[in-house]
C-alpha cells in the first residue's frame, strides 16, 4: 500500500527537489551572503548575552526590544517612521521574511516581479500563496494593475544592481495609482557600495503606508549563519505576517538577536575592502577572458555576460564540474549571465576553479 | 470589570478579549500582553521552562561563536553531526529505526509541524486532533486548505486518547491524525494500549500519524511514554516531532526536529529551505551539546517539576477545583466550575486581580469554557505565592470554592 507520506513525495518531490548532486569540498559562489568570518564585535556580544542566560527563553514575538528600537532609528536615517512596538519584526533570515511576506501580503493575488529577479527565492512561498506572477521589466513600460503586488528586490541581488531614482519614482507613482501592496526586498541594500545611496522604497511619496520592507543585518560581518533578519512597515500589513511568522516559529533565535544587536551597536572598523578587492579580482579574470559584465553597485555580487560560453547553464555545469558553484542567470530570468557572489573564505581557490571552467569552455567553442 | 492595555497601545477589555475565545492563540497573546503590563505579574501561562538552559549547553554554543563554527551556514536539513546524534538519540531511547538522512533540523518544533503540514495536506483533507488541543497547530492546517477535526477525549480517562473516538472520527477525506502525548494543554498521555490500537487504524486506513513527542522526558507515574513510530509497520507512516526547547529549557534557541522516512525529509528539506533557508547554527551547536552531553540535567528538571505538581495539585484539590491527573508535562488543566465563574471570566480576574496569568481552556478548544491551563514553570515559593493569589481572589469572587471537599 502506498501511504500518503510517499504520495506527498512523490507529488511534492518533483517540484521542490533539486536533483543535481556536486562534487564534495564545492565552492559555492551561488548564495547570497559573502561568507565572512563574524566579527569580533558580534562574537563578544553574543559570548556575553549567552553568559547572562539571555539565550534560553523566548523573546518578546516581534523581536528584543532593543534590536526593533535599533531597526526603527536605522530607518529613521532614512526619514522612515515605524513604531519598534508593533511595525518592527526580527526574523529567522532574509528567506523566512520573504516567505511570511508573500505567503501572507500575495495570497490570490498577481504579483509583479522584475523580469530579471532572485526568482528562486519567492517561488515557492508564491506557489503556496496561490498567487499569478507577472513579470515585468521596470525600465519599459509599465502594465495595468488592480489590487495587485509589487515585489521589488531593490538593489537587485539577480543583477547586482540598484534601480536609477528615476526608476523607482516611476514605479512608486505606478504603486500609487493603481494601488498597489508593496514588497520591498531590501536585504541587499547593506551590501551597496559606498557611492550607491540606498533609497528605500518606503520613503518615495504615499509608499510608507502600502510598503512592507524586508531588511538584513548584512553591514555586520558574518551574519550569514545566524539567520537573523528584519521586517517593517504599517501595522495594517507587518502585524498579519507577524502572526504568520510567530505561527511557524515562535519568535527569532534569540541569541542570534542579541549577536545582530552587538554588531549594529559595535561596528566592525576592517568591515568591507576585502570585499572590493575580490570583486576587482573577479573583474579582472573576466575582462582577461573576454567576458562582459555590468559595473557592480554591490559588494556582493558581479554578473557576467556568458552567452559567448553557451550561456548561464552550461557555465554553471562546467563550473560545478570544477567544484565550484556559480548561479545560473536563467534562475533568475536572465539565462545568458552567471551571478558570482565573492565570498570570504576560500575565494581565491574558488577563482582559480573558475578561470579553469571558463578558459575551457572558451578553449572548446574557440 | 475595568479595561487594561497592551504594550501596543491598544484598549483591551473583557468583550474585546472574550471575541478573541474562538482564536486561541491571539486570546493566549492578548493575556500575555496584558500581564507584560503588570510588573509582579505571575505567570503561570506560556510554555517556557523558568530553568536556565543548563551551563554545559551554554558554554558550547559560546565555544562555537568563540572559535568561528557559528559563523558557517549549516546546511538546510541541519549540521550533519546533530542530525546523526539525533538519530542514535530516538533510536537508543525511543526505538524509532531512523537514520541521520531522515532527520530534518528546524527552528523549533512549531516549524517542523509547519513545513510537513504543507507539505501532506492538500486543500479538504481532513486532520483528526485531540481535542483540547494546542491551537497554534490551527494556523497551519489552515493554510494547507486542511480541516481539522477534532476528536474529544475525556477528563475521566485522564485525556487519555480513545481508538473508538479515531475511528468514529474517520471519513473518507481523513489523511493524516496528530497525536501529542504527553499533551499540552490536558498534560495526558496517549496509553501504550490505545497507541497500539490507533497504530492497527492507522495502518488499516492508510493514515499519517504526526506524533509529536515534545514533552517526552515529562511522564509521571503511571504514565508511560511510548513513541508510535517504534511500532511494527508504523515507521514509514510518522513523522515524530520533537525538540530541545521544553527537555533542555532551550525555548530561546529555537531548535526541533521531526524524524521520517528519508524520501519525505529530503521534500520537507526543499521546503525548509523555501521558507527559511537554515535553522541557526550556533543555536544546532547548543543543541549538540544537549544530545550528545550529560542528562542529568533533563532528570533534576523532572524532580523539580514533579514537587511543583504535588504542590499545584494539593491546592486545587482545597480550592475545591477538579483535574484530569496530569501523567506529562508541565501543566495542569483544572475544572473552575466549582467557582459558578466561567474560566475565561475567573482568568481576567486572576489576571486583573490577581496578578496571575492562567490561561482560560477555550485557548485550547472552543468548548472548553470551565477549564484552566495552569502551568507549574514558575520556582516553588512563586508558585506559592500564586496559589494564595489565586485564593484570595475566590474568597472575592468564587462561589462555595472553599467548602468544597
Amino acid at each position: 500500500m502506498t501511504t500518503p507520506l510517499e504520495l506527498a513525495v512523490a507529488a511534492r518531490g518533483k517540484r521542490w527537489l533539486e536533483a543535481e548532486d556536486e562534487p564534495v569540498g564545492t565552492l559555492d559562489l551561488a548564495g547570497d551572503g559573502l561568507a565572512e568570518a563574524t566579527s569580533a564585535a558580534v562574537r563578544e556580544a553574543t559570548v556575553a548575552a549567552l553568559e547572562r542566560h539571555l539565550g534560553d527563553h523566548y523573546t518578546r514575538r516581534p523581536g528584543i526590544a532593543p534590536l526593533c528600537k535599533a531597526v526603527a532609528r536605522h530607518l529613521a536615517t532614512f526619514g522612515l517612521t515605524v513604531n519598534p512596538d508593533n511595525e518592527v519584526v526580527i526574523t529567522g533570515g532574509p528567506q523566512e521574511s520573504r516567505f511570511v511576506a508573500l505567503r501572507v501580503l500575495a495570497v490570490g493575488r498577481t504579483v509583479y516581479v522584475p523580469t530579471v529577479a532572485p526568482w528562486p527565492a519567492y517561488a515557492a512561498a508564491l506557489s503556496f500563496a496561490g498567487a499569478a506572477a507577472a513579470r515585468f521589466d521596470p525600465e519599459g513600460e509599465l502594465p495595468e494593475a488592480q489590487r495587485a503586488v509589487l515585489l521589488l528586490p531593490t538593489p537587485n541581488p539577480a543583477t547586482g544592481q540598484a534601480y536609477a531614482a528615476e526608476t523607482l519614482a516611476r514605479l512608486a507613482a505606478w504603486a500609487a495609482a493603481a494601488d498597489l501592496a508593496v514588497i520591498a526586498d531590501e536585504a541587499a541594500a547593506p551590501l551597496l557600495r559606498p557611492d550607491r545611496a540606498h533609497v528605500p522604497f518606503a520613503s518615495l511619496p504615499a509608499m510608507a503606508e502600502r510598503t512592507l520592507t524586508l531588511g538584513s543585518f548584512a553591514s555586520v560581518p558574518g551574519l550569514d549563519a545566524w539567520n537573523v533578519a528584519w521586517f517593517a512597515g504599517p501595522k495594517s500589513c507587518s502585524v498579519p505576517v507577524r502572526d504568520l511568522k510567530q505561527a511557524m516559529t515562535i519568535c527569532s533565535s534569540a541569541a542570534s538577536q542579541y549577536a545582530a544587536l552587538g554588531g549594529w551597536e559595535a561596528p566592525d572598523a576592517s568591515t568591507r575592502a576585502g570585499a572590493e578587492g575580490r570583486i576587482a579580482a573577479l573583474a579582472a579574470l573576466l575582462a582577461r577572458l573576454g567576458l562582459p559584465y555590468a559595473e557592480p553597485h554591490t559588494i556582493a555580487y558581479l554578473v557576467a555576460d556568458v552567452s559567448a560560453l553557451g550561456g548561464g547553464a552550461a557555465v554553471a555545469a562546467a563550473c560545478l564540474r570544477r567544484g565550484v558553484r556559480v548561479a545560473d542567470g536563467a534562475g533568475f530570468g536572465s539565462p545568458g549571465t552567471i551571478r558570482i557572489t565573492v565570498i570570504e573564505r576560500g575565494f581565491d581557490d574558488a577563482l582559480v576553479r573558475l578561470e579553469g571552467a571558463l578558459a575551457e569552455l572558451a578553449g572548446a567553442r574557440a | 470589570m475595568s479595561t487594561a492595555t497592551t504594550p501596543g497601545g491598544q484598549i483591551v477589555t473583557p468583550d474585546e478579549l472574550r471575541a478573541l475565545a474562538s482564536d486561541g492563540t491571539r486570546l493566549r497573546y492578548a493575556l500575555m500582553e496584558l500581564a507584560a503590563q503588570i510588573p509582579d505579574a505571575i505567570a503561570l501561562g506560556r510554555g517556557d521552562p523558568d530553568l536556565d538552559t543548563p551551563p554545559h549547553i551554554v558554554a558550547a554554543a559560546q565555544a562555537a561563536v568563540a572559535d568561528g563554527r557559528a559563523d558557517l551556514p549549516a546546511p538546510p536539513a541541519g549540521l550533519p553531526e546533530l542530525r546523526a546524534a539525533i538519530a542514535a538519540k530516538l533510536r537508543r531511547d525511543n526505538g524509532i529505526p531512523v537514520d541521520a538522512d531522515g532527520i530534518l533540523v528546524t527552528s523549533g518544533g512549531q516549524e517542523a509541524l509547519y513545513l510537513l503540514i504543507q507539505a501532506l495536506l492538500d486543500p479538504g483533507d481532513e486532520i483528526l486532533v485531540p481535542d483540547p488541543r494546542y491551537t497554534s497547530y490551527d494556523e497551519a492546517i489552515a493554510q494547507a486548505g486542511g480541516v481539522m477535526i477534532p476528536v474529544s477525549t475525556l477528563p475521566e480517562d485522564n485525556f487519555d486518547l480513545r481508538p473508538e473516538a479515531v475511528e468514529a472520527s474517520l471519513t473518507p477525506r481523513t489523511k493524516a491524525l496528530l497525536l501529542i502525548s504527553p499533551g499540552n494543554p490536558t498534560a495526558g498521555i496517549v496509553s501504550p494500549d490505545n497507541l497500539r490500537a490507533i497504530a492497527v487504524i492507522a495502518q488499516r486506513r492508510n493514515l499519517v500519524v504526526i506524533s509529536d513527542e515534545i514533552y517526552e522526558k515529562f511522564v509521571y507515574p503511571p504514565g508511560e511514554h511510548l513513541s508510535i513510530a517504534s511500532l511494527p509497520g508504523m515507521f514509514e507512516r510518522t513523522v515524530t516531532l520533537n525538540g530541545f526547547s521544553k527537555t533542555y529549557a532551550m525555548t530561546g534557541w529555537r531548535v526541533g526536529y521531526l524524524a521520517a522516512p528519508p524520501a519525505f525529509t529530503r521534500v520537507l528539506t526543499e521546503f525548509k529551505r523555501a521558507a527559511s533557508s537554515r535553522t541557526s547554527a550556533v543555536s544546532q551547536y547548543a543543541a549538540l551539546a544537549a544530545v550528545t552531553g550529560p542528562q542529568e540535567c533533563v532528570a533534576e528538571a523532572h524532580a523539580i517539576y514533579s514537587r511543583r505538581r504535588e504542590l499545584m495539585l494539593a491546592s486545587l484539590r482545597r480550592m475545591g477545583f477538579g483535574y484530569a491527573e496530569p501523567l506529562g508535562a508541565f501543566y495542569v488543566y483544572a475544572n473552575a466550575a466549582s467557582t459558578g465563574r466561567s474560566a475565561f471570566e475567573l482568568s481576567y480576574l486572576l489576571l486583573k486581580e490577581g496578578h496571575v496569568l492562567i490561561f482560560p481552556g477555550t485557548a485550547f478548544g472552543e468548548k472548553w469554557v470551565d477549564w484552566l491551563r495552569i502551568s507549574l514553570l514558575q520556582p516553588e515559593e512563586v508558585l506559592t505565592e500564586a496559589i494564595a493569589r489565586m485564593e484570595r481572589v475566590l474568597a472575592r469572587h468564587g462561589a462555595g470554592a472553599a467548602e468544597a471537599p
